[in-house]
């Protein structure tokens, strides 16, 4: 269980990784905290023939606010770091703390980072269930310049993405949505694990009045998803608060959407019942967040 | 599964008192475990010899098939490679021989070192790389061609396999063993009662913190291996018979060994071939098997079908036991033999009086890595099916388990107990024991009554809460003889040299009390050189939890020799005394004990288990076992053994199983699907340990304690989850996932309509529809490509992987 053979380059700014990235197309890999790639790597399961280490680019560890007030977070941000709310663009953001918990064990939230498992886009992924809920945008940059992608049209199914081979992401933007109230809930059977059902829910409540709702799961596709015509329910419904049936039918309806797949950890059923008791919870807390707390996100 | 969140184990009343810190800070602290826990000791992954190259075995990816051709050429021009050999480069290809001789058939299925014709199971060695590097090796095993013309993979325990693992054998039965005692068929038809139910257990295996390892070097004639345990005697006249040598000119060096469970240290086909490399290419080789090997090449165990019925009177006594077991041997038979299968009859039975008895068990080869023995072998798989039935039993007659059990349990004075089996099979005789008295000591610690009443006071306040019991038989210590040597050195120290290994259980500590006792001198001037053949090669090894037993009593054999020696050199020679030891040294004795048959230790395993209930996560709040063990050496150890096994069991019954596909293809190769509970999972083991006794097998008066741990624990945490779900036929199969119990959950609350309603009031025009576009499932082939790309070797579907991960997202 070693890695084969590999050339390996560090670069020092996304200039020179983007340069490196055009240089060697498919057959590079970007190493960020290479807590999915190095297993990979040892497993065989993926040969690049050149690892483009970014770890050394200063650029893409700060935070910060974006023009719009957007809240950006360099892809090199460790979970460890969100989780502990050490950055201060984002500490007021609960549900990062919430969500970056989940993950892993402590020395793979050390050294795990955002961008990272943004880009390796893992189904049951906290971060990629996170940033589809809040309408994160992944910036990135490659030889035609800098993009800004929505998550909702980035993760193109099972670990895959909207990126080119020449491309990085630099950051994730939160964007800000006063009155928005969000949470997250996974279920694993062992503490540590990926999950097996995840879900992050958002809601924009006015005075309990739903305006929007976004609604995301892991672990039940071959990518993370949205489920719009779910969150069309929400809208405009007065919730009563965190009991209110509608929690309970909203869930149902996301249970309903999906047709999740059956492996050696679940059976399709399973997760469709777990689907329904994590968005209800999901959704339960958000409207207790609203009642207690005016709004926060 | 989730260990008890703090509330509920500050809600248990009967949470039974804790040792005091005392204890525990007087415990936990065996001389060997220093030396093993802080770095320095020494494992066959530290040894490194001069001029060594380093093995690699190319495994089968593919489960069943005829092997038409091997081309190593591209591999062999690899950097770093010496050579590469297939069993093309052999004149024969030796076997694996069986070391249990029970059933002489089984030589019609043993596993060849190297693949020549067939290949049987994903993992089955096909060729061995050696190379400058672990590295270069690794790389150019990967550019070995293996060409096979599949066969349809036999799977399947009870159908007819289309293409036959061994044509040769009827239905790829491999053998059969039987069990009958009584008039069964009588029995069964004039009872008041029958149950019957079917029940399997999935794939497990030991999971020994090291995986397996060698380093073979030939110096002249003699050829130096450092990495068998367990029974370190059987390989190396194994090996020696394998290379024509004398046994003594194998040695066996000392190393350190991190778990045997049973698994490790069987003989295994790199025991031919790290040493046949090193013959070869005139160097020492080392090979270290990685964890995603370790997993498709280690003995499996468990992997049983039991069609269980009992018999009864409508008072509850057990009048007859009835089994049809299935033993998924894989695809060869390893050197264990029938003794899983053997092991399955024998003790089906368990602490019970049985008038009539009728069990046969079939073992059957398939498509699956070789099966071996695990901690507890059949033990606990036929604990958790007949316990299981048990507990459908009591339902049936509406009697409280515990009670159905207790008025069936073979009683102080019908010991020693003798257990017919009929012709075929050897009678069990319990040889000693008090049964009901560690029931009932068990129950007190457990406090029992005041559990059940919680228990039954949260069941009517609505929680799906449930406790569930299983008991056991432990037999322990077979291999008949053991032979240790201690040697009084000139300076007055002790030195004990063993061929039996220390895997972690604690020999050193038990060998060091005894001696200590025996001699009468302190522990502090005893050594214990274990896990060897160079400087004393007697004795078997360590397997059936027969360490205190033989070992221990050669032991206390020899000390006794030498304590005799020191007594005749007159009155005034003290024990205490160094120099009267020095005076009698050097001297070197044989301590020896024989016995031939095993004895019989009881035990009981408790748990209370909860289920929550819209994840439906089984909580196991508690997990007791109580085993009698005669006598306590070393009580760290001892404890250790008990809680360790209690949560190996509590993987193989909630979390651990080596699944496989259709196809024959491992899906648990790594530890993302190989799930062995963590500190995380864990509920604190409440152990009732006793010392009763009474057993005449040994001069210590011990029962073994490696095993005793495990037994019970699917039996009794299916109870309880059974219980808790107040279905009693519930739980049938292990290791039990959260989609065993949706079908005995209570559906999640109704979802009312007010939102949809709303929504198709809001917007009339809009049809109304479930359909999702944004939620596509991913295509089942896509899925079948992560599940195959975790088997090892599968390079096609590894290669499919790779291919749509290059293709899209590159980041890490």
């Amino acid at each position: 269980m070693k890695a084969p053979p590999i050339s390996y380059a560090a670069a020092e700014s996304v200039e020179e990784a983007v340069a490196l990235l055009t240089e060697h197309g498919d057959d590079a890999k970007v190493l960020a905290g290479g807590q999915s790639l190095l297993p990979m790597l040892n497993l065989r399961l993926a040969q690049p023939g050149v690892l483009v280490d970014i770890g050394r680019i200063e650029e893409l560890r700060h935070s910060g606010v974006t023009e719009e007030g957007g809240r950006l977070c360099g892809s090199l941000t460790t979970h460890r770091e969100l989780e502990m709310g050490a950055v201060p663009s984002l500490g007021d953001v609960a549900v990062l703390r919430t969500a970056a918990s989940h993950i892993g064990h402590l020395p793979i939230r050390t050294q795990g980072t955002i961008g990272g498992s943004i880009a390796h886009a893992d189904s049951a992924s906290e971060w990629c269930v996170l940033a589809l809920a809040l309408d994160a945008v992944i910036h990135v940059r490659g030889t035609g310049g800098a993009r800004r992608m929505p998550a909702e049209s980035f993760f193109h199914g099972f670990f895959s993405t909207a990126l080119e081979p020449d491309e990085i992401i630099t950051g994730i933007e939160f964007p800000v949505t006063g009155s928005s109230s969000a949470n997250f809930e996974e279920y694993a059977r062992r503490s540590g694990d990926f999950a097996i059902v995840a879900s992050a829910v958002a809601l924009d409540l006015r005075e309990g009045r739903c305006e929007s709702a976004r609604i995301a799961l892991g672990g039940v596709a071959g990518a993370p998803i949205r489920l719009p015509e779910v969150e069309r329910l929400a809208e405009g419904h007065r919730f009563a608060g965190p009991d209110d049936e509608a929690v309970r039918e909203l869930a149902h309806a996301c249970a309903e959407a999906i047709d999740p797949p059956s492996d050696v950890h679940a059976s399709s059923t399973y997760r469709k019942r777990l689907t329904e008791v994590l968005v209800s919870r999901a959704v339960a807390g958000c409207l207790r967040h609203d009642d207690s707390e005016g709004g926060r996100r | 599964m989730s260990s008890p969140p703090a509330t509920r184990q500050r809600r248990r009343r009967s949470q039974p008192s804790q040792a005091s810190p005392a204890d525990q800070t007087q415990t936990w602290a065996r001389r060997e475990d220093i030396r093993l826990t802080t770095g320095t000791g020494t494992f066959v992954g530290d040894v490194d010899l001069d001029g060594q190259l380093w093995a690699r075995v190319v495994r089968s990816a593919v489960a069943h098939g005829v092997l038409v051709d091997i081309d190593v050429t591209s591999a062999a021009e690899m950097p770093g490679v010496v050579r590469v050999l297939t069993a093309k480069d052999l004149a024969d290809v030796p076997q694996i021989p069986l070391r249990i001789l029970s059933r002489p058939e089984l030589n019609e299925f043993l596993q060849p070192v190297l693949a020549s014709e067939r290949v049987r199971y994903v993992g089955e060695p096909v060729a061995i790389v050696v190379a400058e590097s672990a590295r270069a090796a690794e790389d150019a095993a990967e550019r070995v061609v293996v060409q096979v013309d599949e066969l349809v993979p036999a799977m399947a325990v009870d159908e007819d396999h289309v293409d036959a693992v061994w044509p040769d054998a009827t239905r790829d039965a491999m053998c059969v063993f039987t069990g009958r005692d009584g008039e069964p068929d009588a029995v069964f038809e004039s009872a008041d009662v029958v149950v019957a139910a079917s029940f399997t257990t999935g794939r497990d295996t030991g999971l020994p913190l090291e995986t397996r390892g060698l380093v073979a070097q030939w110096l002249g004639d003699e050829l130096h291996l450092w990495g068998p345990t367990k029974f370190i005697c059987f390989t190396r006249a194994t090996v020696a018979r394998w290379f024509d040598l004398p046994e003594d000119q194998v040695i066996c060096h000392h190393v350190d060994v991190g778990g045997m469970f049973g698994s490790r240290g069987e003989v295994y086909p790199e025991d031919y071939l790290v040493p046949w490399a090193s013959a070869v290419t005139g160097r020492p080789v080392k090979w270290i098997e990685d964890r995603n090997e370790h997993l498709v090449s280690i003995n499996h165990s468990r992997g049983q079908t039991h069609r269980i019925s009992i018999a009864a009177r409508a008072d509850g006594t057990l009048l007859g036991l009835r089994d049809e077991a299935l033993v998924d041997m894989g695809a060869y038979a390893r050197p264990i033999g029938g003794r899983v299968a053997e092991l399955t009859v024998e003790s089906l039975p368990g602490p019970y009086r049985w008038p009539a008895l009728d069990v046969i068990c079939t073992a059957v080869a398939t498509n699956r890595t070789p099966v071996g023995t695990m901690r507890g072998p059949a033990t606990f798989d036929t604990t958790f099916a007949r316990e299981r039935l048990l507990d459908i039993l009591a339902d049936e007659l509406e009697m409280d388990p515990v009670e159905l059990r207790r008025r069936n349990l073979i009683g102080a004075d019908e010991i020693p107990y003798v257990q017919d089996f009929g012709a075929g099979t050897h009678p069990s005789v319990y040889d000693s024991g008090d049964y009901h008295l560690v029931l009932d000591r068990f129950l007190a610690d457990l406090d029992y009554e005041a559990l059940l009443e919680e228990v039954g006071q949260r069941r009517a306040e609505g929680e799906s809460v449930g406790v569930g019991f299983a008991f056991f038989l432990d037999h322990s210590g077979l291999g008949r003889e053991e032979t240790v040597q201690l040697r009084l050195t000139a300076d007055g120290r002790f030195v004990f040299y063993t061929t039996s290994s220390e895997i972690g259980q604690g020999l050193a500590s038990m060998i060091i009390t005894v001696a200590a006792e025996a001699l009468g001198v302190s522990p502090d001037l005893i050594d214990v050189v274990a896990n060897q053949s160079g400087e004393f090669d007697g004795g078997n090894g360590s397997f059936s939890s027969r360490g205190t037993i033989f070992v221990g009593s050669a032991t206390q054999d020899a000390a006794f020799q030498l304590r005799s020696m020191l007594a005749k050199e007159g009155p005034q020679a003290n024990p205490a005394d160094a120099d009267a030891w020095r005076a009698l040294g050097p001297r070197t004795v044989i301590g020896r004990h024989t016995n031939d048959g095993p004895t019989y230790g009881f035990g009981a395993a408790a748990a209370v288990v909860s289920v929550e209930p819209e994840t439906l996560d089984i909580v196991v709040e508690r997990l007791g076992v109580a085993y009698d063990c005669g006598r306590v050496i070393d009580r760290p150890s001892a404890m250790g053994q008990l809680v360790g096994a209690a949560v190996q069991g509590l993987g193989g019954t909630l979390l651990q199983e080596l699944t496989f596909d259709p196809d024959g293809q491992p899906q648990s190769t790594t530890f993302m699907d190989f799930q062995p509970p963590t500190v995380t999972e864990v509920p604190r083991v409440e152990a009732t340990l006793l010392e009763l006794g009474g057993t005449t097998s040994n001069p210590l008066g011990v029962k073994g304690i490696g095993e005793a741990g495990i037994m019970g624990v699917g039996g009794s945490i299916s109870n309880a989850l059974s219980a808790a779900l107040s279905t009693t036929r519930a739980i049938t199969r292990l290791p039990i996932r959260p989609d065993d119990v949706v079908p005995f959950a209570p559906p999640l609350p109704a979802a009312g309509n007010q939102l949809r309603s709303s929504f198709e009031r809001r917007r009339p025009s809009e049809p109304a529809s479930r359909d999702v576009t944004g939620a596509p499932g991913p295509s089942s082939r896509s899925w079948l490509v992560i599940l195959a790309a975790g088997a090892l070797g599968v390079a096609l579907a590894a290669r499919a992987l790779r291919r749509k991960l290059a293709a899209k997202g590159h980041h890490g």
